[in-house]
């Protein structure tokens, strides 16, 4: 029998290994994750944008192709209801309208572009490093079947998002960013496959010192 | 997105309504005009999605737009084709609401008004201006005038909305806005 105290030392003691247990194996899941998802260069998806607005009826939806590539950025190619792309690079963002013309723009112009584009590539290049400055993370499940949720840390990110979820197997699936007041905006990727470098089409479209750089 | 929204369409806009009105229902319109929000009930309900490119000096933005009209009142929202909303605003047949704007000084009514001035009738839109404004409505097209000059033109393409396209332009504030429609359903 122990006594009082020491039985609480021993619990405290039991509870500390225990989240100190689980803290170590959500960080292996994670980076776990993280090095399923980095194994590709290049992944292609179908996705569905929803944003359900608490105050409107009908929810907005999109539907179009993403390719995310390490070296280039996000391509996101808009097919329905309209026609757009636009690519978020680390240096500019460059919107291609449904007639091929391109309008190229530097981040500090359109600074929230600019941050949609960090957050996507933070999101589908499972750089945790980039979102655990940004976000606490807690992890569900096992690197075969996850759920991510992520919790803004500052609060200027926090006006904008109460909370975002992550979910896939080998690739993300989906994400949902929840906002005050309630409205969300879930993406849902399907179809999603690897490879190494993007296509010739994607290429063109990232723009012409991409397909050069890309070249063998 | 916000700031350059602000910047490119709204800074203009802003110069227009540093007066605000009394009536909450009433908005000041580029080139001083006043414009009272008519009843939805003016207008068979409907909801459309539409395209927006907003140009204005070159500058051109564009925006995803959601429109809802029904006895009850109008609901509209503007969002980056990411999702994040740009503006969202409503009107009970009372009073006019912001969600979101993309300056705090902008006043949601005049979000409003100029769906009305392009989406309700002619009638309709003449009952929501002073007596000396002049309507001219003609096949494919909307004038506003004052003294003569043109506050704001719409030009309809493929019927009238909210089904066929428009573009309209306020030749004070040098703003023309694309509006294409994407998805209409006319609701009960």
């Amino acid at each position: 029998m122990c006594t009082m105290s020491a039985c609480r030392n021993l619990l405290l003691s039991v509870m500390l290994c225990f989240i100190a247990s689980s803290t170590a194996m959500a960080s292996d899941t994670l980076a776990r994750i993280a090095s399923q998802i980095e194994k590709y260069s290049v992944v292609h998806a179908d996705f569905v944008q929803t944003k359900h607005m608490a105050a409107l009826k009908r929810p907005l939806v999109t539907t179009g192709r993403l390719t995310f590539s390490r070296s280039h950025g996000v391509l996101w190619q808009i097919e329905q209801p309209y026609r757009m792309s636009y690519v978020l690079g680390e240096e500019r963002i460059v919107e291609i309208g449904s007639d091929g013309v391109r309008r190229e723009r530097g981040l500090r112009e359109v600074p929230g572009l600019a941050q949609v584009g960090r957050v996507f590539r933070a999101l589908l290049g499972a750089n945790t490093s980039a979102l655990q400055e940004y976000f606490d993370l807690a992890i569900k499940g096992d690197a075969s079947k996850w759920e991510l949720e992520l919790k803004p840390r500052q609060a200027q990110i926090a006006q904008f998002l109460t909370v975002m979820r992550l979910d896939g197997a080998r690739f993300v699936e989906g994400i949902t960013i929840s906002e005050p007041g309630g409205d969300s905006i879930q993406i849902r990727l399907r179809n999603a496959q690897g490879a190494s470098v993007p296509s010739e089409a994607e290429l063109q479209l990232f723009g012409s010192d991409a397909a050069v750089s890309a070249k063998p | 997105m916000k700031r350059l929204l602000s910047s490119l369409l709204f800074l203009p806009l802003l110069m227009t309504t540093a007066c605000s009105l009394s009536d909450p229902r009433c908005a000041k319109l580029p080139g001083d005009v006043r414009y009272c929000l008519q009843p939805t009930t003016a207008v068979m309900p409907f909801d459309v999605q539409q395209k927006v490119e907003l140009t204005l000096n070159g500058l051109r933005e564009t925006m995803v737009v959601e429109l809802e009209v029904d006895a009850f009142g109008m609901r509209f929202a503007g969002l980056t084709p990411f999702g994040q909303t740009l503006v969202q605003a409503s009107y009970d047949n009372r009073e006019a609401r912001a969600g979101v704007l993309p300056d705090k000084r902008l006043e949601p009514v005049l979000f409003l008004a100029f769906l009305q001035l392009a989406l309700w009738p002619a009638d309709s839109v003449r009952a929501g201006l002073d007596a000396t404004i002049v309507v001219q409505e003609s096949m494919g097209q909307r004038r506003v005038l004052e003294g003569g000059n043109v506050v704001i033109e719409v030009s309809y393409t493929g019927g009238r909305p909210p089904s066929g396209d428009m573009r309209i332009v306020f030749p004070s504030a040098q703003l023309e806005i694309d509006v294409k429609t994407l998805n209409t359903q006319t609701t009960k």
